[in-house]
């Protein structure tokens, strides 16, 4: 098990800006750290870096304390997961298993030892004298971490394991992966576009945008005192409402922004509310999201499935004044102040 | 029926050359022979069959120093990043732009200060230079569409770049391989100028030579030429059908989507 620690590290491919911009990370031992972003923003590069894959162009990456520069990938004692699974469509499963093994001349009966261990953990040993093209898509995703978890290695690197899986085997994987993590009590890093998915499995997160990191914090810290706009957005389904000030009755010329539990809503006048229409309500199951106009502003609000919402209707809301983020005119940063 | 005349148009000669091979000497002027011979096969004699040996020698040696070469660079130019790759691809992509008449005189000379004039190794060395671009191109257009993910899997589990391409890269690319080795096979097996310029002593020539040299001063020996032609296509031709999947795979590998 091992910390990893990335000071000022910066990766600049030639003619684009820094795909990695002087970024600073402390990742504990044993952590679930997610690295999470839009598409592009470096997430990728900054675990090919970690990997040694590729080389920073300034700044260091420790390991374990210990720096790992020219260190090759196989030196670094790092496993990596990737998207695309990256299985050896040669070699059947135990192949597969077997070659980092093989690669590190462990003896046989350990590799087989360790093969069997590992597919029993996966729940693939059945799988094991199968090539990858006979596999279904979450068999794969389970042989590729196999192949990583054979090593035993100090640090996991996962790059959006679970992106190629449809909906139901993800949430399946995603409960295995932190039972996973729970058992092995390794360093994982995890890379993701899906901000539920970093929010659901992470000890914390960092959010990354064009190479810049926006923000690291538990997944609540995060949610709940995002450090600007951007970060705010990016998390929470359906997305945090952002309007002027004074559509919400609030004082200054700022922008807010309210998450969309937030919001109550109710079906007659009260005291301390605020008058809306609904545009639009869109029913999820569970329950009810409804668009609001609201001094020319839309605003979305979850309500109970029951709620009566009609398109053109008139509805009255009402928010915990506490629960309000205010931003900093920029739109960029966001002062911490309690309205 | 519409493939018959491509049928005709295509296999009409070949099944002449095989038709002349058996034809009676005396009788080519008639518009049929009274009886096929194999008298023509009899004739071509043991120097003939040198040159079917020295043929066989040059091609196998080219196609294995040239896929030797080929692969391993056409990797590096694939996956690996170093400086002057490009130079590299595009430097091998201008040999084969030369006209070979071009290099035939200063080739005998470097050959000549080698002291590889006459030999068969001072063929396999410029064919192989000849017929790598072509190589090149195929096995990198393969190893750029194999995914750059599976090398650096191969990384992590701690392959060095050479392991990765061995142990990795080489056991996929088989029908790309397949389809390399025929084509150069076949340009070594054709290649007429320099077997010419460069080979002296009869015992080391070649099929092309040979059946180039066949004409005496006074006499077109046909039959003997169609049937030493028939020799030199035969074994081609069953080697192209024996791969002819495999090439179709690997000429447009990774041309459309799986
Ligand atoms: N090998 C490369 N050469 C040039 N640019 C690259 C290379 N790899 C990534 N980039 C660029 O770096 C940026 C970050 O890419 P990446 O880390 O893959 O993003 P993510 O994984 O977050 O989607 C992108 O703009 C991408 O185009
Ligand atoms: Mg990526």
């Amino acid at each position: 098990m091992a910390s990893v620690s990335l000071d000022r590290v910066r990766k600049a491919f030639p003619g684009a800006p820094d795909a990695v911009h002087e970024l600073s990370l402390e990742i504990a031992d044993g952590e679930f750290v997610s690295l999470v972003g839009p598409s592009g923003c470096g997430k990728s590069t900054t675990l090919n870096l970690i990997a040694g894959l590729d080389q920073p162009t300034s700044g260091s990456i420790r390991i374990d304390g210990k720096p790992v520069e020219g260190l090759e990938p196989g030196e670094r004692d790092i496993a990596m997961v990737f998207q695309s699974y990256a299985l050896y469509p040669h070699k059947d499963v135990r192949g597969n298993l077997a070659f980092p093994l093989e690669v590190a001349r462990l003896e046989r009966s350990e590799i087989d030892k360790r093969i069997a261990e590992t597919a029993e953990l996966l729940g693939i040993s059945k799988l094991l004298s199968r090539k990858p093209r006979e596999l279904s898509g979450g068999q794969r995703q389970r042989v590729a971490l196999g192949r990583a978890l054979v090593r035993k290695p100090r640090v996991y690197l996962l790059d959006e394991p679970l992106s190629n899986l449809d909906a139901g085997l993800r949430a399946q994987m995603r409960a295995e992966l932190r039972r996973l993590h729970q058992k092995l009590r390794a360093t994982f890093i995890y890379v993701t576009h899906d901000q539920a998915e970093a929010m659901t499995l992470s000890d914390r997160i960092a959010l990354l945008r064009a190479g810049e990191l926006q923000q690291t914090g538990t997944p609540r810290e995060i949610y709940q005192r995002p450090a600007n706009r951007f970060v705010a957005e990016f998390f929470g389904t359906p997305r945090i409402n952002v309007v002027p000030a004074r559509v919400l009755g609030l004082e200054g010329d700022d922008l807010v922004g309210i998450r969309p539990e937030q919001i109550e809503l109710l079906s007659e006048r009260a005291s301390g509310v605020l008058e809306a229409t609904v545009e639009e309500a869109e029913m999820t199951g569970a329950e009810l999201w409804v668009t609001l106009s609201l001094g020319g502003e839309s605003m979305v609000a979850r309500a109970p499935s029951d709620f009566a919402a009609h398109p053109g209707g008139r509805v009255w809301i009402r928010f915990p004044a506490d629960r309000v983020l205010r931003f900093e005119q920029s739109g960029r940063t966001l002062s911490q102040t309690r309205l | 029926m519409k493939r018959l005349p491509v049928l005709v148009f295509f296999l009409g000669p070949l099944a002449w050359q095989v038709l002349t091979s058996f034809w009676p000497e005396p009788e080519l002027t008639r518009a049929l022979p009274h009886a096929l011979t194999v008298a023509n096969y009899a004739g071509l004699g043991t120097t003939f069959a040198r040159a079917v040996l020295n043929s066989l020698l040059v091609a196998a040696g080219t196609t294995a120093l040239c896929l030797a070469v080929g692969a391993s660079a056409a990797f590096a130019v694939a996956k690996l990043e170093f400086r002057g790759r490009s130079l590299l691809f595009g430097g091998a992509l201008a040999i084969s732009m030369f006209p070979p008449i071009a290099t035939v005189s200063p080739l005998y000379l470097v050959l000549r200060a080698a002291g590889l004039r006459d030999t068969l190794a001072g063929l396999i060395l410029p064919y192989a230079t000849f017929a790598l671009p072509l190589t090149l191109w195929l096995l990198t257009s393969f190893f750029r569409d194999l995914p750059d993910e599976l090398y650096r899997a191969a990384r992590v589990d701690g392959c060095t770049p050479w392991q990765a391409f061995v142990h990795v890269f080489l056991p996929l690319s088989w029908p790309a391989l397949a389809t390399s080795a025929i084509l150069v096979f076949i340009f070594s097996w054709n290649e007429l100028l320099y077997a010419l310029s460069f080979i002296s002593t009869p015992s080391k020539r070649t099929i092309p030579v040979a059946i180039a040299l066949f004409a005496g001063e006074h006499v077109e020996p046909w039959g003997q030429i169609a049937a030493a032609s028939v020799v030199a296509t035969v074994p081609l031709a069953f080697l192209t059908l024996f791969f002819q999947r495999r090439i179709v795979a690997g000429l447009t590998a990774g041309a459309v989507k799986e």
